[in-house]
């Protein structure tokens, strides 16, 4: 258990399950935020939320799918655990298949919901850390000149072909440019070797 | 078919029988039928005529000769008379001396050479005194007989014979003692003793020359009035047979002497009186029993009457051996004599010509009848040849082996005026029958000209062909049977009976093409009949129907598919929802229990019972859904297999399902199917989409009947699926429905039901479904399906 509880945001139509749950959880000594519709939770809490969303599958408007689709689409690093009344297969792997952690079919058992929110927990950590370090990396690259950028680039896209000498005849500058260009880069983004450059963008 | 119908079948087929007489034999038998009867019948009426008048003109002859007849009989008696009333008269005055005998035989001989018919002349009286002149059987030779008085006891007494020629030339003489000749008992001397008259005697055999005769005896009286002498002369009966033979030369007639009882005095051939008869009174025959049947058969009836008295001639008539007699009878009257004289003979005797001339004319007429009958039958046929020629030109007219262009001619001016309004006919015709042919060839559906009976095509056209797959001719040489399949011969049966009933026969059925691939088609046909009302052909007109009947099987397999389909929807949508619904507090019981549980460890030392307790629950709230689970997981089923296919073909045919129950509410569908690309999903699943989506507009337009009722499908190609729309112009959606929930409706006899399956269905299909709000009228329904060519881009 972490010091500082993680918020479990519910969103479910129905008053007498989202109510249930969450005292249910809430007893257990989870800070429990419910919402009776996805549109609520995304006025009140939106994509940036931390902690983990039980969210109901079939809802009127904007349904479970949509909401998730929503917050992929905007980059969001909330687990999710969806819960359904009907949940059918094709909707489960459609979940799923868009990063869901589970889908449980009501009524589930309490004690298999809380250990998917242990795990959405630390899924939701290694989310949050995976885009912050992906933020810093952005933010680090961000400090490269225009002719730098290009330099990385053709590092990136052509890791046979990183002698100085290849990169200077492709972009028409000369050898020792793309030398400075190198240093300056390596500095600014805080690496030694071309292979820990690699290791740092290749793989985001 | 009725009776009327039958009764003028059969008088159609009476008709021409009726007709048929021909013209040439009615002309012929006109011309010289007429001819040979006139003829015929001319010459039989004179045949007939002329038969009373031969039978008249016979009689008359018949009279003529018995005139002639008894003239001659009268000739030949009259002589013996004057002969002997002469010799009286000279008696009496005393010019003869009676007692001179040599005066008396002179005076004899004298007589007997002047009238040839006398046999004899003789004198006698009471003295028994006899002298007497008699002619001998020598011709030329005369014999005198003297008997001089003597007493009447003695009764032979002497007499001398002298013998004379024609020149009374003495020959001979001779004398007898022995004489036994008695005059006074002879009958002649009695009759005219006792008359003291002249009287002719019946026949009798005479004395001397033994042949029967007559004769005439007259009385010398003296001044007294006593008689002195009798004088009698003597005619043999065969000399007048004799005469009556020389009256016809031919065999067939005669003339008899008979007397008033029917007795033969004199007949031409036969001997009456036999020379051994009794001497003084001689029987004679009865005419009936003569041996002559002509002269039976004509006067046999005289015999029979006895004495009646004939007056004037009696005519009659009588045929023998085929052939015709006439007969008459007349009578003779001398004074003391009444003689009847019967004549009879053959008809031909007096008309035999004229007879054999009628036969002649007769024939003659026939002949003449046979050669106008003979030229009347070459002018009927003369006069016949123009129609014979004309007949036979309307007959090629009709078959065509003339055109009418040509036309009918004829010296006739009425078969000239026939010729041509029949020529305008056939051409009319021809035009009409050209007019046929090119529909029939030129149809756009299947024809052909069927043989009621058998069934055979007498005639195809090309579309026919071309939907059987044969040639022509090879059509033309089969039957209906044979291209129908074995278990549809009932077809070719039903075609014959509807037909010669006059029905319309209507089938639509399975038939063989020549490829042996089965089609189906509809067969409209009629029948045909001649002018005589026997039936001709039948005309059908065939339609392919098979792509119809595969729409209708797709149909109605779409329909039992729906209906299972919808079953099984309904029912899963049902636990689904049932499910779904449950599920959410059956959730919330345990979540609650949980929650309580937690919160009695909370409080401390919590009631082991009411631990108990909340456990029971939260088994029981499991175990309820598990249940669930349970039942939805029985109910599920496969949601079937996705393929690709046309979507317009199965909104069309959704559409064709539906129009009936549209109908109804007087509700119209419009849908233009346009070409579209293909989708993948259910088939049948999204025709039960569709279907609801329908029935729901139905049902909605059938409420708010104040509108004429119109749904719209369209539909909307875009990338990666097509979307479809329909929508409606009733009353739309209200405010307080929530679409698509299990369970919730507008409808007061709906479940709510209908548009969760179809959101079910659609989401299984990989599509969207929605109502689409912003329409001003009625309610709009969109849901989208994936394209099988293109795979969608945020799916």
């Amino acid at each position: 258990m972490t010091p500082e509880p993680l918020t479990v945001f519910i969103v479910d139509d129905d008053d007498d399950v989202r109510v249930a749950l969450s005292r249910s959880l809430s007893k257990r000594g989870m800070r429990v935020e419910h919402f009776a519709a996805a549109l609520a939770f995304l006025e009140q809490v939106g994509e940036d939320a931390i902690g983990c969303l039980i969210l109901d599958y079939g809802m009127p408007v904007m349904d479970g799918l949509d909401l998730q689709d929503y917050l992929v689409r905007h980059d969001s690093t909330l687990p999710i655990i969806f819960i359904s009344g009907h949940g059918g297969i094709p909707e489960s792997v459609r979940a799923t298949k868009a990063g869901a952690i589970d889908f449980l079919e009501k009524p589930f058992d309490l004690t298999v919901l809380i250990e998917r929110i242990d795990a959405a927990m630390h899924v939701g950590e290694q989310l949050r850390n995976e885009k912050s370090r992906r933020q810093k990396l952005a933010d680090k690259r961000g400090l490269l000149t225009e002719r730098e950028e290009q330099v990385l680039q053709y590092i990136l896209t052509h890791p046979a072909r990183t002698s100085s000498k290849e990169i200077a005849a492709q972009l028409g500058i000369s050898p020792r440019t793309v030398e400075i260009h190198r240093g300056r880069i390596q500095q600014k983004v805080g690496v030694k070797t071309t292979i820990e450059l690699f290791e740092l963008f290749a793989h985001p | 078919m009725d009776t009327t119908a039958q009764q003028d079948f059969r008088r159609d087929q009476a008709e021409p029988a009726r007709r048929r007489r021909s013209l040439r034999a009615t002309l012929a038998l006109c011309l010289a039928g007429l001819q040979f009867v006139a003829v015929l019948s001319v010459t039989l009426s004179t045949f007939v005529s002329s038969e009373n008048a031969l039978l008249r003109q016979s009689r008359i002859s018949l009279n003529e000769v018995s005139v002639n007849v008894i003239g001659q009989v009268k000739n030949f008696l009259n002589p013996a008379r004057q002969v002997l009333d002469a010799t009286r008269r000279l008696a009496e005055n005393d010019v003869l001396d009676i007692n001179d005998i040599a005066a008396l035989e002179s005076h004899f001989f004298q007589q007997l050479q002047v009238a040839p018919q006398l046999a004899g002349i003789y004198l006698a009286d009471d003295t028994g005194r006899f002298v007497y002149v008699m002619r001998t059987e020598e011709p030329g030779r005369y014999r005198t007989k003297v008997i001089p008085p003597f007493a009447p006891e003695i009764t032979e007494h002497p007499a001398d014979f002298q013998w004379r020629n024609d020149r009374f030339t003495l020959l001979d003489t001779a004398e007898t003692q022995t004489d036994t000749y008695e005059a006074r008992t002879r009958p002649w001397f009695r009759l005219v003793d006792a008359a003291k008259a002249p009287i002719w005697t019946q026949p009798y055999i005479f004395y001397t020359t033994r042949q029967p005769g007559i004769t005439y005896g007259v009385p010398v009286l003296d001044d007294a009035g006593e008689i002195r002498a009798i004088l009698g002369v003597d005619i043999q009966i065969d000399a007048l047979s004799g005469f009556l033979l020389d009256i016809w030369s031919e065999q067939r007639g005669a003339a008899l002497v008979l007397n008033e009882d029917g007795s033969v005095l004199a007949h031409p051939t036969l001997v009456l009186i036999e020379k051994d008869a009794d001497f003084n009174n001689p029987e004679l025959p009865m005419v009936d029993k003569i041996d002559d049947p002509l002269a039976q058969q004509a006067f046999g009836a005289l015999a029979q009457i006895g004495k009646t008295k004939v007056e004037g001639p009696v005519h009659s008539d009588f045929e023998v051996d085929g052939q015709d007699y006439v007969a008459m009878l007349i009578e003779v009257t001398e004074p003391g004599l009444r003689w009847l004289i019967g004549l009879y003979a053959a008809e031909d005797n007096f008309i035999g010509e004229i007879k054999k001339n009628r036969v002649q004319g007769i024939w003659i007429a026939l002949s003449i009848a046979i050669l106008t009958g003979a030229i009347g039958l070459a002018l009927a046929d003369r006069i016949y040849a123009p129609v014979r020629t004309f007949a036979s030109q309307t007959q090629r007219l009709s078959s065509g082996e003339i055109t009418a262009q040509e036309g009918l001619h004829s010296p006739y001016r009425e078969l000239e005026d026939t010729g041509a309004a029949l020529t305008q006919e056939v051409r009319q015709r021809q035009r009409f029958e050209t007019a046929y042919g090119r529909t029939f060839d030129l149809a756009s559906r299947g024809m052909a000209q069927i043989s009621p009976e058998t069934g055979r095509f007498q005639r195809v056209n090309e579309q026919l062909c071309d939907i059987m797959g044969y040639q022509p001719g090879e059509l033309e040489k089969m039957t209906l049977a044979d291209i129908l399949p074995d278990d549809g011969q009932q077809i070719a049966v039903k075609f014959r009976e509807t037909l010669l009933q006059d029905s319309e026969f209507i089938a639509e059925n399975q038939f063989n093409r020549k490829d042996r691939s089965s089609t189906w088609l509809r067969v409209n046909a009629i029948l045909i009949r001649d002018e005589n009302g026997v039936p001709d052909h039948a005309v059908a007109i065939v339609d392919d129907v098979s792509e119809q009947k595969q729409a209708e099987a797709e149909a109605s397999r779409l329909n039992r598919d729906l209906s299972h389909v919808a079953r099984v929807n309904l029912m899963g949508e049902m636990a689904s929802g049932l499910a779904h619904e449950l599920n959410q507090p059956l959730s919330a019981i345990s979540y609650n229990v949980d929650a309580a549980k937690i919160t009695l460890e909370e409080i401390g030392n919590p009631e082991p019972e009411l631990t108990e307790i909340l456990s029971d629950i939260d088994r029981q709230s499991r175990r309820a859904g598990d249940i669930i689970r349970a039942l939805r997981e029985v109910v599920r089923k496969d949601r079937g297999r996705q393929t690709p296919f046309e979507l317009g073909g199965l909104i069309g045919q959704t559409v064709s399902l539906m129009e009936s129950e549209a109908k109804v509410h007087n509700i119209r569908l419009v849908y233009n199917e346009a070409t579209q690309p293909p989708v993948i999903g259910n088939r049948t699943q999204i025709a039960q989409v569709l279907v609801n989506l329908l029935r729901n507009a139905i049902d909605a337009l059938a409420r708010d009947s104040d509108e004429i009722g119109q749904i719209t499908i369209t539909t909307q190609v875009a990338e990666g699926h097509i979307e479809v729309q329909v929508k409606d112009n009733g009353p739309g959606v209200s405010a307080d429905v929530t679409l698509f929930n299990t369970f919730d409706t507008q409808k007061s006899d709906g479940m709510g039901l209908g548009l969760s399956i179809c959101r079910t269905i659609v989401k299984a299909n990989g599509g969207r479904i929605w109502h689409d709000p912003t329409e001003a009228i009625g309610a709009c329904f969109c849901f989208t399906l994936r394209r099988s060519d293109q795979a969608e881009n945020n799916t």
